[in-house]
């Protein structure tokens, strides 16, 4: 289905908020194993992501990844500056952490985040989680 | 006849007084059974004399024939035929129910010479008195000359009389037991009271004491002595309320207390009271209204506790608890924080170790994942010995001594001699003051404030470090200064490196918290929280103060004498 003949005209876009580059890394190679039409964009930290939001109008990626540990701006702070920006209500957030703390969990939920993706030590089980994200948040065409 | 004569010659000591007596001397004798007067054998006169004279209802009864002379008490009992029946023969003048057994008792006396008596016989009095109609006959024999029986002496008693008597003596006796009895249950009250008094007097532990209805002290115990330290004539007749602090007189805290216990039968209340030298104890008081038998309310009994102790300790306690909560939320947080810090690497070294696996023949994936897996596990080691420093300092209880800063800030210098060195640095200090503290903890205050200077720099560092002495009072804005009177030691760290936005000022101290990505400015987030946390194991306070790009400063206040 990533794969379908309409994504490959306008491929499906992910943006990924992480500081630790290393967990880019990680990230895309987990997209790469099913699906070599997803774009990925990466920004290094909440206040470079916001900022670019601002920056660029026609920005609109199709899902939202963003960590909950950063430097200045933490995850939750980047998401309800997300929320302010109009254009993104209806784009899917997923909130991802290499711990679940239930209190973080909770809020994120409280805001609107549709998942919390608790970072696993594996490549493949992180693609697994993943595609199970996209599967239960599909687009509306 | 005069009555010495009829006596037998004997002077009588006072006139004849016996209205019988005439009749007796007066009666023509000759011609009765009798016989004259004179020709009486002296037993018979004898008789006769002690008859006359008794006050008693009494009769003597003469000769086999029973021939009777009575009295005027008799006489006045008797329904008799009067003076007919004086001389004549029992069974001639009485009723005939009276005679059938009087006359056996009579001829007893004749026959065996002993006395008898009828007793409670039914017998009809002149005055109709139904009520008292018996009486007891006590007959006793005359004896003659020659020792032989010849008349009989009776002696009548009422015996209602007897038995009133009895009664009365019956009656007399229940009350005088009545009378001990309540003398004794009364004794014994009367003690039970002064027990109960002395009781209320000597408890030393409770004030007890006793108001009227306006809530003037009545009585004072040794408990409220020792609680208020009034004595006891100081304080009566005094209102109650001089207890009561200011505020609470103001409010009228007395009076509603005293309104409260005469509606409700009970006000209880605790709180601030006040003693005879002005100090204050924790006091916890029940007044309790007393009523008369209408229920009305006649005053109030109050007893007062001094839980100042209790007071004090549950207050210490809740402060402790508090504390420990505080502490608890602390350490959660630090454990999971620590857990999530010390995962990332861990997680990271996993997840290199898959791609490995995979691509274990392609060299520039091997050269490349190994260096991460090399750098993630340094890290990683980094992050453990940060969590020891900051998990050991809580477990610090060295005692303050006296520090020389200079020789701090010269061993720091010394340690950073290469880095200061390699990024040109200059550092400023004034001369250094000795202050009570941890050598080791401040060493490292030094160390990471100074590390952070040269680290987060783009340009050639410059580095000032000085101090001055400022007062308590001027840090209460900033600080809640454990001693306002005191003096603190104000240490300025101040740099020209890239700072940070305002707003982070705060965060910074956060373990694990960080401004700057991994990549551009290495660290493990915990070099602040470690410098917070010796500060305030110093009692001291610090903040920083930075705009971005335009180098940072650090306040470090320590307590200074």
């Amino acid at each position: 289905m990533f794969d379908s003949a309409s994504s490959k005209h306008n491929p499906m876009t992910c943006f990924l908020i992480d500081d630790d580059i290393d967990d880019q890394e990680i990230f895309a190679m987990a997209i790469r194993e099913f699906s070599e039409s997803i774009q990925c964009f990466f920004a290094d930290d909440g206040v470079k992501a916001v900022a670019k939001f601002h920056q660029d109008d026609s920005f609109l990626p199709n899902y939202i990844f963003i960590d909950i540990n950063m430097p200045r701006m933490d995850g939750i702070e980047c998401f309800q500056q997300i929320r302010n920006i109009q254009r993104l209500n209806p784009v899917p957030v997923c909130m991802l952490s290499t711990s679940a703390d239930p209190a973080i969990v909770a809020r994120s939920k409280e805001l609107g985040a549709s998942d919390f993706i608790v970072k696993p030590a594996s490549i493949s089980v992180l693609s697994e989680l993943l595609r199970n994200f996209f599967d239960s948040n599909q687009l509306i065409k | 006849m005069n009555p010495s004569e009829f006596i037998g010659g004997a002077q009588r000591p006072y006139g004849p007084t016996a209205e019988i007596e005439k009749y007796v001397l007066g009666k023509g004798w000759q011609s009765s059974p009798l016989g004259e007067v004179k020709s009486w054998p002296q037993s018979l006169r004898f008789a006769v004399n002690l008859c006359l004279n008794s006050h008693l209802p009494v009769a003597v009864w003469w000769s086999r024939d029973l021939l009777v002379i009575y009295n005027d008490a008799l006489r006045r009992i008797l329904d008799l035929k009067h003076p007919e029946a004086l001389g004549s023969r029992g069974a001639d003048v009485l009723s005939r129910s009276l005679w059938y057994d009087l006359e056996q008792s009579l001829n007893s006396v004749l026959e065996k010479g002993q006395p008898t008596d009828l007793q409670n016989h039914v017998v009809s009095f002149k005055n109709g008195d139904t009520e008292r109609n018996r009486a007891t006959f006590y007959n006793v024999p005359i004896f003659d000359e020659n020792g032989k029986v010849s008349g009989v002496f009776t002696t009548l008693v009422d015996s209602d009389i007897t038995d009133s008597r009895t009664k009365a003596d019956e009656l007399e006796l229940k009350v005088r037991e009545r009378t001990r009895l309540l003398e004794r249950t009364n004794e014994e009250l009367k003690k039970s009271e002064e027990r109960y008094i002395k009781m209320t007097e000597e408890v030393q532990d409770y004030a007890i004491i006793l108001l009227d209805v306006d809530g003037t002290i009545l009585n004072w115990n040794k408990g409220a002595q020792n609680i208020k330290g009034y004595a006891e004539n100081e304080i009566i007749g005094q209102n109650f309320s001089v207890f009561y602090l200011e505020e609470d007189r103001k409010s009228n805290l007395p009076e509603k207390l005293i309104r409260m216990a005469g509606e409700e039968g009970r006000a209880m209340h605790e709180g601030l009271r006040k003693r005879k030298d002005g100090s204050t104890f924790w006091g916890s008081i029940v007044i309790t209204a007393l009523h008369d038998d209408n229920n009305k309310v006649i005053g109030f009994t109050k007893v007062t506790r001094d839980l100042t102790e209790r007071k004090m300790a549950e207050d210490k306690m809740r402060q402790h608890t508090a504390e420990l909560e505080v502490k608890n939320r602390q350490l959660e947080q630090f454990a999971y924080i620590a857990s999530h810090d010390l995962q990332e690497p861990l997680r990271k070294i996993q997840t290199f170790v898959e791609i490995l696996e995979k691509k274990i023949d392609n060299e520039d994936v091997r050269n490349r994942y190994y260096t991460k897996i090399t750098t993630s596990a340094k890290r990683m080691g980094q992050l453990i010995q940060s969590v020891l420093n900051y998990s050991r300092l809580s477990q610090t209880h060295e005692l303050l001594l006296p520090t020389d800063l200079n020789i701090i800030l010269e061993n720091v210098l010394a340690d950073y001699e290469l880095l200061i060195e390699e990024k040109k640095a200059v550092i400023r200090y004034d001369r250094m003051p000795i202050i009570q503290g941890i050598e080791l903890l401040l060493g490292q205050l030094f160390s990471n404030l100074i590390g952070n200077a040269l680290k987060f720099s783009e340009t050639e560092p410059l580095i000032s470090i000085s101090w001055r002495i400022v007062n308590g009072q001027e840090l209460k804005k900033l600080m809640p200064a454990e001693d306002p009177s005191g003096n603190y030691l104000e240490l300025t760290f101040k740099d020209n490196g890239i700072g940070f936005e305002q707003q982070y000022s705060e965060k910074i101290f956060n373990i694990f918290q960080r401004l700057n990505s991994q990549e551009d400015y290495a660290g493990t987030g915990v070099g602040l929280a470690l410098c917070k946390k010796i500060v305030e194991h110093h009692h001291g306070y610090i903040y920083a103060r930075s705009e971005l790009g335009r180098g940072a400063s650090f306040f470090v206040y320590l307590p200074s004498k």
